[in-house]
């Protein structure tokens, strides 16, 4: 008991010391609200270390690469994949990521021979493709876990200021209900929602 | 105004009327007697909410909640493990949530219940989900009928001018259907269908002409009155974030309503972190003299005097106040010679729908977040529409939307491609989901826990209560007629869920009886006025007096029950026999 409420008290305190812009703890952070161009953010995380963090990285820009609107790395999704893995889902989930993230690493190296982020945009693809269909060397349990992180990444990217308001159409306060509008004239998936 | 400027510590006054509860029962008390005139004041075991400055969850983005409107798991699990099944519980409404760590309760072996909170100002009328529906005739008859539990002593015409009278003050949202299975209320105009609802709409009634699809009545202003204005209430912007609270009232509560009514007539007093140990009961005249208070923070005892006390705290807080009130006389608890208080406990059954696609409508989309959907009114609502297999029927709560990122996360695909897709609206789904009537039975109670006591020393309850065989039936025929009835219009990938055995009664947080309402106070604790048989001048006119749960959500129900007993009280308080 007393163990794992020094542990509740640990994580309490690294989660607040992470999100509420105190970032003698957490100095990427900090970083990454001054807009950190893609790929250079280079730290431990709260749960992962650095090398998955890399790994992590790498996956995020290959699900969601940078096209006419933003990257995941540019809304800093892998920080967010990071903490709210840590702060918000079991220690069970953490650890399937982390073992995911570590065997997506392994297989980068043993099959092309560099870690992820050394990898050509065509190689990253061609193993992330692997890990999204569960094909060899992965499995489908490791598919499983990634749908589970591919989600968070999701979650992380639009609701995200620029993921909800500029890639999506946010209106905070819409002043009523048309049940019947064109597509076109909202030109994309509405960004606010009822419930996240 | 402030709820505050009303706020009181101790008091040596004799108040005309005690109302231990502020929410959508309470605020409803306090509105009535104030406006007729007599001291009243309002007991609320927790805090105080002010409407609009006290929504710290309201208008934000979900980038602006730590981990995006998430609550952290530390938090989860030390102090919400119950209320985190509730829907609407998230990092921008946990605070009008009851802390379970300070809430404990139990459960009987092989049974369960989950039981949602909201111990503070305005109470679940905060966070409730605003549909308004009346009861039908049957609805008041079933249980004669169909010999299960107590009759009603009450039937649909008592309560008719009671519902009218509350409609136009909280503003209902919806059709005149014109159904006899559901009443038409007073209405504000009805938000919009979307276009594949309308479609459907059509194809069912060719399919199922006996099961209209209705747009919902919901607790909205979309044509406000003067009376609304004047509660300082505009129309509603169809932002659906209503449980963080709303600053521009359009939605009801006691908080944007009725407390403020009853704060106009200057006869209005609050006393909030007042927890209600029990009640004072005077043996020679054998009334209600007034309520033992706890400290909901300094844990120090105070009292409060009234003429009469209406409990209006919630279905199972009034009763564990009643059970905790024991006396020489009333040794099972106050107001309980019948014996039966704090059984025949029901909630409504959530557990059974179906989805499916809706080709096509690609160039069709929605502006605004409506904050309902449609609804299919119970069409087995009196005995020769039953099923066999089964007493009762169910409603259908529905709609139809646009999928989005939030479900196509999870499907294959990475890259430019999928990251596109995830930025536009997806396939037209539509689902039903059934809202089943639980039947009372004897079995399904609560009673105070023998030994384990709460922070303030209050025995705490112990909840014995599971589906019976009928309400598994029910729920397995919704299940199934749901999937026929979007097969027979045409939808794609129909699929259906029953979660019956997997869920606990409770989360419809329609949790009703214990306290019930009869014709002989030999078998139940209140008479047709929501008054107790044994006592003349104590009231419960929440949801602990339902004697059946019928199909609809319960609230306007306690609105018209509480105006209709307020007035019946001040009438007698009259008549010098309170």
């Amino acid at each position: 008991m007393g163990d794992s409420t020094s542990n509740v008290t640990r994580r309490t305190a690294i989660v607040a010391f992470a999100t509420t812009g105190v970032m003698l703890s957490y100095p990427s952070l900090g970083q990454a609200l001054v807009a950190t161009p893609a790929g250079t953010s280079d730290s431990d995380g709260v749960l992962l270390d650095r090398q998955a963090m890399r790994s992590l990285a790498a996956m995020v820009d290959t699900v969601l690469p940078e096209t006419e609107t933003p990257g995941g790395l540019a809304l800093d999704v892998p920080r967010f994949v990071d903490l709210q893995l840590f702060a918000c889902h079991s220690e069970r989930e953490q650890r399937d990521v982390a073992s995911l993230i570590d065997t997506f690493t392994q297989v980068s190296v043993s099959r092309f021979g560099r870690s992820p982020m050394e990898l050509t945009t065509e190689e990253r693809e061609q193993l992330v493709s692997w890990l999204d269909q569960g094909a060899s060397p992965f499995t489908t349990t490791m598919m499983q876990r990634f749908r589970f992180l591919k989600h968070l990444m999701v979650f992380g990217y639009f609701t995200s200021k620029r993921g909800a308001t500029e890639v999506l159409k946010f209106d905070a306060i819409p002043g009523g209900f048309k049940g019947s509008v064109p597509y076109k004239s909202v030109g994309s998936a509405w960004g606010s929602l009822a419930f996240y | 105004m402030k709820f505050s400027d009303f706020a009181i510590d101790e008091s040596r006054d004799v108040f005309d009327v005690i109302v231990v509860g502020s929410g959508m029962s309470g605020g409803w008390a306090a509105k009535e007697f104030c406006e007729k005139g007599l001291k009243t004041l309002v007991l609320e075991r927790g805090r105080l909410v002010e409407h609009r400055t006290d929504y710290v969850g309201e208008g934000k983005g979900p980038w602006e909640f730590a981990h995006r409107t998430r609550v952290p798991r530390d938090l989860v699990e030390k102090r919400y493990q119950v209320q985190q099944k509730c829907y609407a519980f998230n990092d921008a409404t946990k605070h009008f949530f009851g802390d379970d760590e300070a809430l404990p309760y139990s459960t009987e072996k092989g049974t369960g219940f989950d039981w949602i909170r909201a111990n503070q100002l305005g109470g679940k009328s905060v966070l409730w989900h605003r549909q308004s529906y009346r009861f039908n005739r049957w609805d008041f008859e079933a249980n004669k009928a169909d010999g299960v539990g107590v009759d009603w002593p009450v039937r649909y015409s008592d309560l008719k001018p009671w519902y009218e009278k509350v409609e136009r003050f909280v503003g209902i949202s919806g059709n005149d259907d014109g159904l006899e299975q559901l009443p038409s209320s007073i209405c504000q105009p009805p938000f919009e269908m979307t276009s594949p609802e309308i479609s459907i709409q059509e194809h069912l009634a060719e399919t199922y002409p006996d099961r209209p699809m209705i747009m919902s009545r919901a607790a909205h202003l979309t044509k406000p009155t003067q009376l609304h204005f004047d509660q300082g209430r505009v129309r509603c912007q169809a932002r659906n974030e209503c449980q963080k609270g709303c600053s521009f009232g359009a939605y009801f509560s006691s908080l944007s309503a009725t407390l403020p009514a009853a704060a106009k007539t200057e006869n209005l007093s609050i006393a909030p972190n007042s927890v209600v140990h029990s009640l004072i009961h005077d043996v020679a005249t054998n009334r209600v003299r007034g309520v033992r208070v706890i400290d909901n923070e300094t844990l120090t005892t105070r009292e409060y005097f009234g003429r009469m006390v209406f409990l209006c705290a919630s279905t199972l807080a009034s009763t564990q106040i009643l059970l905790n009130s024991k006396t020489r006389q009333y040794p099972n608890g106050l107001a309980n010679r019948s014996g039966v208080l704090g059984r025949y406990l029901m909630d409504h059954n959530y557990n059974a729908g179906a989805r499916g696609y809706v080709e096509g409508f690609d160039d069709e989309y929605y502006a605004g977040r409506r904050p309902t959907g449609i609804y299919i009114p119970n069409f087995r609502y009196k005995p020769d529409r039953y099923h066999k297999d089964y007493l009762r029927g169910f409603a259908y709560a529905g709609g139809a939307q646009r999928e989005d990122w939030r479900s196509h996360s999870w499907i294959d695909g990475i890259g430019a491609d999928f990251k596109h897709q995830l930025s536009h609206a997806g396939r037209w789904s539509f689902y039903l989901a059934a809202q089943g009537e639980m039947l009372p039975r004897v079995d399904n109670r609560v009673e105070l826990h023998s030994t384990k006591k709460d922070r303030w020393g209050i025995p705490q309850l112990h909840i014995h209560c599971r589906w019976s065989d009928n309400e598994i039936r029910m729920m397995e025929d919704a299940a199934e007629s749901a999937q026929q009835m979007l097969k027979s219009i045409g939808l794609e990938e129909v699929s259906s869920w029953v979660t019956v055995r997997e869920n606990n009664p409770g989360l419809a947080i329609h949790e009703v009886g214990t306290a019930r309402m009869g014709r002989d106070s030999k078998t139940s604790v209140l008479n047709g006025f929501n008054q107790s048989h044994d006592i003349p001048n104590l009231f419960v006119t929440d949801g602990s007096a339902f004697a059946s749960s019928a199909v609809v959500n319960p609230s306007l129900t306690f609105m018209a029950f509480t105006a209709r007993a307020a007035d019946y009280a001040v009438h007698e308080l009259g008549q010098g026999r309170i």
